[in-house]
Parts: C-alpha cells; structure tokens; sequence
C-alpha cells in the first residue's frame, strides 16, 4: 500500500543507487521526515497505553508507504533505513530538546503544575539530551561505532540489518555496539557525577 | 587522543570484553605493557560493563514515546479516584465538544471544583504556551456570578484540562421554569448576569460562548457564568491577536453566536452583546428566537420597548448593538422602571466615549494626539483673544482695527479648522466606518486622508496638522507615514518662511527625529545640524528644544557608529537638559539613555577594529537608564527601548541567564504598554528566538521568529545586521529540523546582504554566515559548494573570535563532519585535532 509520495521516494532512491542524483538523500529527508512523524503519531496515539512502540514497525510502516518495495533491491532498503535511523534521533531530540526548553521558561505557577505532571517525559527528555550530547562526542573519536548506535538505538535496527547498511560484519557491529554503551555510559555517569 | 590511540584503545576494550575473569585480566596486562595511561583507560571501560545494562536497552522511540504524547484523541473516561496532580476524580459531570467535565476534589484545598478535560487534539506545548499567556487574565476574573478558573496543567497523556469553581446549580432556563418566574424577576436575574459579562469586558475578556448551558443559578438564586474566556484558550490562532477580537469561531456553540462570529470574523465585547440577546429572548419566551436570514429576529414579541432592547441588542451590524453590555442592561432597568429606553433610537452620542471605552491599548496614544491637536487650538485662541485685544485697545485707529479684525478672523478659522479635524478625528473612529478593531493607526490614518485637500488654503494651520500626526505616528512607531507627515509639513514651512526659519527649522528636526528612528541616518543628520545652527541663532536661546536638538543629533552620530563624535553634543544637551528640565524629567533619563548607546557603540567601533572591548560600562549604563525611567514614567516606550538595548548587550556578553530574565520582564511591558503588534515587541521575540536558538529549540525558533524576520525585512535595509541575523537564524533552524532545502534561501539572502554588511556587532561575525550557510548546503550532501564557505567561515571566526569559542568550536566540528562524510579522513583529523587537544579526550 504505497502512498503518494512514493514513486518519489522509490525514484530517489534508485538514481542514488546508480549514482545518477548525488542530492537524493537531501531529497529524501524532508518526504520521509513527514511520514514518519505521522506514522510516529499514529502509532503514538494507538499505542497509548504502555507507552511502548515498536521502532521497526514504524520504520517499516514508513518504508512500506513510501517506497515500492518491488522497484528496489536490499541495498536500497538498507539506505533507507540509515536515513530513517538518522531522522527517528532528529525527531526524537528535537522533541526532547524542546520539551526541556519548555520547562525552563514560563510563570512559575504553571511551570510547576506542568512539573508534577509530566514527569516522565520530562526524565527521559533530560536522559536523551544528555546522550545525544555524549553521542556527539563519541562520533568525533569513532564515527562508525557512533553510526551503529544510531542505527540501532534511533533506528531500532537489528545487528544484520545495520551490517548490510555499513557493509561491515555482524560480529563488527555487536563489538562497536558493547563498545560504544561502554563509552557512553562512562561519558554520561563522568557528566552527572 | 590522537585517532591511532583511539582505534587501539577500541580494539583492546572491545577484545577483552568478550573474555572474562583471569583471562581478560591477562590479557589486558600483556597488550598494554608499559603504557599506564592505556591500561587506566581499558579498566575504567570495561569497568563500566556493571552500570550498562539499562543503558540504551531499548530503543530510543520506546523510551523517548512519552515526548510525543500530546496531539492527544480519546483515552477513555477516567475512573473515578484517579488523581491529576492534587485532584481526585469523583464522577463525570457531562461531556461536551471540546471534553470531558468531572466532578472532582482539591485533595489539598479540600474543595470540591470541577476539571475540565479537553480532548480536542492540540499538542501539549501549543496548549501550554497558550495558556501562560491567558492564565493569568482568567485567573484573576474575581466575580460572585463568575465561577473562577484556578489553574490549568497537562495530564501525564498530554491532555490539557482546567481546574474550576464548582457551581452546585441548574441552568438558567431550568431555573426559570422551575421556578416559575416572572418578567421581572427574569430581567432581574439577567441584568446580574450582564454585570458579570460587563465585569469581563472591562478587564479585557469576552466570553465567546455565552448561552444558557453556560449560566447556572445556585440554589440561592445567583447566576454564575460558567467558562469565561475558555474558548479563547481553545484557539491557539488567536494568541496573536487582540484580547477583545477573535479571529475564528472556533469552538462556539452556533445558536447563540453573532453573525460576526459565524462568519469566522472578528468577535468583540458586541459579540458577547448579541449571544446574551438571544439568552434574553430564550428566558422571557422559553425558546430560541426565530431568526431572519440576516440574523435579524422576527419583530414584536413581547410588546413594548422590550422588542426594541433585544433586536437592538440583536442586530447584524455589531456597531448598531449597544455600545457595552452595562448599557444594554441599564437600558433593561430603565424599562423595568417604565423609563424612555435607549434602544428606540439610534443615537450617535455614544461614538466618542465608546471609542475610549473599546479601544483601551491605544487610548494613550489617541490621548496624546488629542492633547496636541487641543494645543494647536489653544494656542490659535490664544491668537484670538490678543487680536481682540488690540482690537479693543486700538478702537479709533480705524486701519489698525480692520487688520486686527482680519487677524481674528484668520484665528478664528484656524480655530474652526482645528475643531472640525478634531471632531472628524473621532467621529472617523466610529467603528462602524472600520471593522470592529480600530487602531489609532486607523483613525490617524482616516483624518490624514482629507487634510490636504480640507486646509489647501490655510497651509500654515495645515503645517501644523502634518506635523501632529506626524508625531503621533511616530509615538506609536508607524514610521512611514510620520516620515510622509513630517515631508509635508517641512516642504509647506519651507515655501511659506524659507530654510532659516525656526518654524522650518522645527519640522526639520521632527523630519530628521522620524528618518533617524528607522536607520535613515544619512538624510537625517544634515536636517538636524542645520535645525540646531538655526536654533542656535535664536536669542534667547530656548534652552530646551537646544537640549533635545543636540540629544537627538548625539543619538543619529552614535547610531551611525561614531559614539566619539556624538559625546560633545550629548555632553552639551545634558547639561542644558539639566537647567531646563531637573534632573528628574524624563527628558533628563533621555539624555543618559542615549548616552549610554553611545558607550554601546564604542564596543562596537572596538569590534569592527578587532580590539576586544567590554559592555560592562553599557549594560551599567542601561540599568541605571532603565531604573529611572521606571521611577519617573514606568513602561514607557522609552524604558522598553532601554530594555531591548540591555538584552542585546547581556546576549553579546553572552550572559544567557541575566538576558532571558530581562528578556521576560520586556515581554511584560511590551504587551502591557504596546500590544502585540509593534517594533519593541518584535524586537523582543526576535531576542526571543536567539535564545530559543541557542537552546537548542529549533521548532520554536520557526514558529517564532518568522514575525520578527518578516517585520524587520519589511522595516529595515535588508543588509541590516539585524535582518541578516535573523534570516540567518530562521534557515540555520529550518536547516536543523531536516528542512534544509527550504532554509538555504533564508541562508543565501543572509549572506548575500551580509556580505554588503561592514559592521557586525561584536560576537557575531559574517563567518557566522558562511558557517550556517555552509551547514545547510552540506545537509542537502552538497560538499564540494559547503567546503570554501565552512574554510573562510570557519577562518574568520578563528581570526576574529579566536579559536577556543564556543562558535568556532563548532565551525571547526562542520569542517569534521563535512571531511567525514566526505571520506577525506586528513582533512577531517586536521579538525578534529584542533577541536579535541589530546589533554581533554583522554580522560
């Protein structure tokens, strides 16, 4: 059930693939930001009960509404996702991002209101930040190992997946993925502490 | 660390990880040897293996789900003990189109209230910001037939909801008919529900959904409104707008809305007028009036002048309504009491206190173009009545008598013409000629239109007039048609008195005041210095208007960016200022003000010549300014300007904090003072959106810094540094939030006229622009263009900030990114090195 916006989607990717549209991934940005902000709501909204969602699941309900999955080879796919994985952390640290601008500004009544009232989205808006910061950090020493966790924890990517997007090894990736939580976490507990 | 350390260092870690007790201790010793540093590093990693196991567990859209929530839809009612924030669900009261309402108790206040739960999706931070703005207005409606709004919060889900007086009551026409009331006691209970709404209006709130659900009568027999100004807080459109219009009918329940509102216009305080109309109508006959395509009602219901007072109250064209609602239930009194009602005829004697009473924000300004038009006139009586004087004392002197006796007349004319503008002035402010929202801007603009051909044969009393509105433009900073006023009256003086004339040299001056407040500066300094050469001439010299001639030359020479030779001439006015007027007249403070600009440019002059200069003195400077204006003339226009001058010196100084605490209280006076359309505050917002900026807040630097971009575009030199920051600011954000395409115009524009621009304040420098320029084409993955604009950016940051500031810290990082992805692993360690020195990443 591609949606409209496909054969779009599906004709960057294939002139990226040969080499014909060197712009494409800018080109795709923007179209696959908008579906997966909507289908990141509708899951949202769905799915409001445990708070839970399934990252894959989303991706691929983006992928499947933007691009023909007939047209395309893995590789194509496996682009995709890398761009999907890129703009699930945009997405997500914008909204993190703004929800602790948000808290720091505004008349103290109804700050603290909001206060008691979101506390968890205001807890996990601090934790993201402070990991996409220590992220950043990570990707200038070791800009694979800092794909492989976007891909996985932005992406919601399995090991196999995000090795055919690196054209690395699984092996490669489950390493660069116990070595980067081993980083980040020492980065983020030298922060708080 | 350098890369190869790096590498080896992952290796190791990443080896070892996979052994485990004696055999990953061996193996650690024997490859790192001798180098303790390495071997501190592989422990402490591997070291952290215990604190891992939540870190990154699932992935980020599972944790991070919670931030989304917020566009909320149904999720159910809530059962009853739930608690949101301090208070308990007891049960649902009713539902409605916008939500839910519960019955439910403070659990601290030990009060029952009622929470109304809105499940219209709107995002939780639209809503909240929404709400800042109008909480406070709401929360102090204090009225005994009003129930009181207590606050308002989010629910862990997102959905906003109000806390509420809970009003134990029927509705209106349960009560009436329960208790079988009669006329009078009806028009009774009424008249104190127009009291409560009169309430509102006056404190600046329309309730936008008045109708009999929304009235209920306690057991004591008092009405108490329900929902004022909720709708209001419904409507995220009209955040931006008056408080007494409405652009959108939003949530209005369609039977007791005005045609107006109906329509998606504009409502008003009539708008409220004509629901409780129809409120009325439904009381008395116990059923919705009939209504006519046009709104209209049937005629002759009830006999009498009671018909007349509700299609009054009813009629399509909200100018015909009653003026207020006070009025609307005084003429009910007058009716009870068998007095002649005002609704029978259409009177026009309303129009100027009616003007005053709706148009509050810019009443000041309408004041202050009333005072001067009644000092024109009382200075032309003045000339009347010593022309009558000479008149008299000149009796025989027959030729002497007949030029006095012309004198008069002339005076008299003028006087005349004065008072004739002065009534069209205020009669064009009928709203009725004008939409419901007339400005002074509207009114000024009105009276303009016909001056010239109305006084064509008076020029010096039309001078006059041009350089009235001209003023009063500019106090409320409408600078181009100050600027045409000003033309014309200069142009007029200069044909009938020539160039060295002190009335000439008076328009020159408003003319140059006018050009120099929009940046116009090179036209407006001769105008000036030739208005003081003339006034200096004068003997006595009028050591006031000396004072505010040099004041304003000092200010265009230090906006100009010469505070060195603005100094003498602000020195000189202070000290005239100071014998003239005190130390303690606004004039006084006005003088300081700008001399501490002054001292503001003297760090700007340091900047362009790459010397390192602080504010300190300026900021200083500012405070005192704004301390005093404070005291003598409390959110005045001046004290705003202050104020903005201070933050934009605390955001060069980067004190982030001190400016978004000033920044507030700015806010706060100029939507006090000023409304929401003006320069100041969209000078504010822009100062705003910087912050917001440097926070990090992407989508709100979009949703507001667009006003400010499109206002300061459409009201500066596009190479202006404030233009270029904020186009640069506004693609910089849409580049950010993975729109890059559409910000890189905003981008080219910046740079374009930023490339025109010599002087940038200090701390913000062209390779800013280069740099975000660059970012944005290297988003879109076009390298090759980015590379040159990320070097020079990158190299006139360096140069002129030097390397370790935060900005060019972060140029140096674009310079990393570009290589990387590039896969030109040099050139990025190149950068890489220098953002990282080997001391800091080995920890």
């Amino acid at each position: 059930m591609a949606g409209k916006s496909s054969e779009e989607v599906t004709a960057l990717l294939l002139n990226w693939q040969s080499g014909d549209d060197e712009d494409a991934p800018a080109k795709l940005m923007p179209l696959v930001y908008d579906e997966l902000r909507r289908v990141a709501r509708a899951y949202l909204q769905h799915e409001r009960e445990d708070h839970t969602l399934q990252a894959t699941a989303l991706v691929h309900e983006a992928y499947l509404q933007l691009v023909d999955d007939k047209k395309v080879t893995w590789k194509d796919r496996a682009h995709f996702y890398g761009i999907a994985a890129r703009l699930m952390r945009q997405i997500l640290m914008q909204h993190a991002r703004a929800h602790q601008a948000a808290k720091r500004g505004g008349p103290a009544q109804v700050k603290l209101s909001l206060e008691e009232a979101s506390d968890l989205s205001t807890d996990c808006a601090v934790e993201l930040v402070a990991l996409d910061d220590a992220l950043e950090g990570f990707t200038k020493v070791y800009p694979r190992k800092s794909k492989v966790v976007e891909l996985k924890f932005f992406g919601g990517m399995e090991a196999k997946q995000i090795s055919e997007v690196l054209q690395v090894s699984e092996k490669t990736v489950l390493r660069d993925w116990n070595f980067a939580r081993l980083w980040l976490s020492r980065e983020l507990r030298h922060d708080a502490a | 660390m350098p890369p190869k350390d790096a590498e080896r260092l992952a290796e190791l870690v990443e080896h070892a990880f996979e052994l485990e007790g004696a055999e990953r201790a061996a193996f650690v010793t024997q490859s790192c040897g001798d180098d303790a540093e390495l071997r501190a590093e592989v422990d402490a990693l591997l070291g952290e293996q215990e604190h891992v196991s939540k870190l990154m567990a699932a992935p980020a859209i599972e944790f991070g789900a919670a931030l989304f929530i917020g566009d909320g839809t149904d999720a159910g009612e809530l059962p009853a003990g739930e608690m949101l924030s301090d208070y308990r669900i007891v049960h649902l009261l009713g539902e409605g189109g916008m939500g839910e309402v519960y019955l439910a108790e403070d659990t601290q206040l030990h009060r029952k209230v009622a929470i109304k739960l809105i499940k219209s999706g709107f995002g939780t931070k639209a809503f909240v910001r929404h709400f800042q703005q109008e909480e406070r207005i709401l929360a102090a409606l204090n009225h005994p037939n009003i129930a009181r709004l207590y606050g308002g919060a989010v629910t862990r889900n997102g959905l906003p909801y109000f806390v509420m007086e809970y009003v134990e009551g029927i509705p209106l026409a349960d009560h009436a008919r329960a208790r079988s009331l009669g006329m009078d006691e009806k028009l009774a209970l009424f008249r104190k529900v127009c009291a409560a709404v009169s309430y509102a209006h006056q404190n600046l709130v329309l309730h936008r959904d008045l109708k009999p659900a929304n009235i209920r009568v306690t057991e004591e027999g008092e009405p108490k409104l329900l929902d004022f100004g909720i709708a209001r807080l419904l409507d995220p459109v009209t955040s931006e707008t008056d408080n007494l219009t409405m652009l959108t009918a939003g949530v209005m329940t369609p039977d007791y809305a005005s045609p107006e509102q109906r329509r998606g216009d504009r409502m008003t305080t009539a708008s409220d007028t004509y629901s409780l109309g129809i409120v009325l109508y439904e009381l008395l006959a116990g059923e919705k009036p009939n209504l006519r395509k046009n709104g209209q009602t049937e005629a002759k219901k009830f006999g009498g002048d009671i018909d007349n007072i509700i299609s009054k109250a009813l009629r399509p064209e909200p100018e015909r309504r009653y003026a207020s609602v006070g009025q609307f239930s005084e003429d009910i009194r007058r009716y009870s009491e068998g007095l002649p009602v005002i609704a029978r005829k259409d009177t026009h004697g309303y129009r100027a206190s009616k003007f005053v009473r709706r148009h509050k924000a810019g009443v000041a300004a309408a004041a202050v173009v009333l005072l001067a038009l009644l000092g024109g006139l009382i200075t032309t009586t003045r000339q009347m009545r010593i022309a009558r004087q000479e008149r008299d004392r000149a009796q025989i002197a027959q030729t002497k008598a007949e030029q006095a006796r012309r004198q008069t007349e002339l005076a008299k004319k003028q006087a005349d013409r004065l008072n004739h503008f002065l009534e069209d002035l205020l009669s064009s402010a009928d709203p009725a000629k004008m939409g419901k929202d007339v400005k002074v801007v509207q009114v000024l603009d009105a009276a303009g239109k016909s001056i010239d051909d109305d006084l064509a044969k008076e020029p010096e009393v039309l001078a006059q007039v041009h350089e009235t509105l001209s003023r009063a433009y500019e106090r409320l900073k409408v600078i181009p048609p100050a600027e045409q006023h000003a033309r014309a009256a200069l142009g007029i003086l200069r044909q009938l008195h020539g160039e060295e004339d002190l009335a000439t040299a008076k328009a020159e001056f408003l003319l140059g005041s006018v050009l120099a407040s929009v940046y116009q500066l090179k036209e407006a300094e001769p105008l000036v210095r030739h208005a003081l050469a003339v006034e200096r001439r004068q003997a006595p010299p009028d050591a006031f208007a000396l004072a505010e001639t040099l004041r304003v030359l000092g200010g265009i020479l230090s906006r100009d960016v010469r505070p060195g030779e603005a100094a003498p001439f602000l020195a000189e006015s202070l000290a005239l200022m100071r014998t003239s007027r005190g130390e303690h007249s606004l004039e006084y403070v006005q003088v300081l003000y700008t001399q501490a600009h002054a001292k503001h440019m003297e760090t700007e002059v340091a900047a362009m010549q790459n010397r390192k200069a602080d504010l300190d003195g300026a900021i200083a400077g500012y405070r005192r300014v704004i301390e005093l204006f404070d005291q003598l003339a409390p959110s005045s226009t001046q004290a705003i300007l202050a104020r903005v001058e201070l933050c934009i010196c605390l955001g060069r100084e980067q004190k982030w904090a001190e400016e978004e605490q000033e920044l507030e209280r700015l806010d706060q006076e100029c939507r006090k003072t000023l409304g929401e359309n003006n320069a100041f505050s969209v000078t504010s917002r822009g100062l705003h959106s910087i912050l917001d900026f440097i926070k990090g807040d992407y989508p709100r630097v979009l949703e507001e810094a667009r006003q400010p971009l499109d206002f300061s575009v459409a009201n500066m030199p596009a190479n202006h540094r404030n233009v270029v920051q904020l186009r640069g600011l506004y693609g910089l954000a849409l580049t950010r939030t993975g729109r890059a395409a559409e910000g890189e115009p905003f981008l080219r524009a910046a740079y374009t006229e930023g490339s025109k621009t010599e002087r940038f304040p200090f701390q913000f420098t062209f390779g800013n622009v280069e740099t975000a320029l660059g970012e944005c084409l290297f988003a879109q993955g076009r390298y090759a263009e980015c590379e040159s604009l990320l070097l020079t950016g990158y190299d006139d940051l360096k140069t002129r900030l030097g390397e370790k500031l935060p900005m060019t810290v972060a140029a140096a990082r674009r310079l990393r990114e570009l290589y990387t992805a590039w896969n030109k692993p040099t050139e990025a360690n190149r950068f890489a090195v220098q953002e990282n020195p080997p001391a800091n990443s080995s920890r």
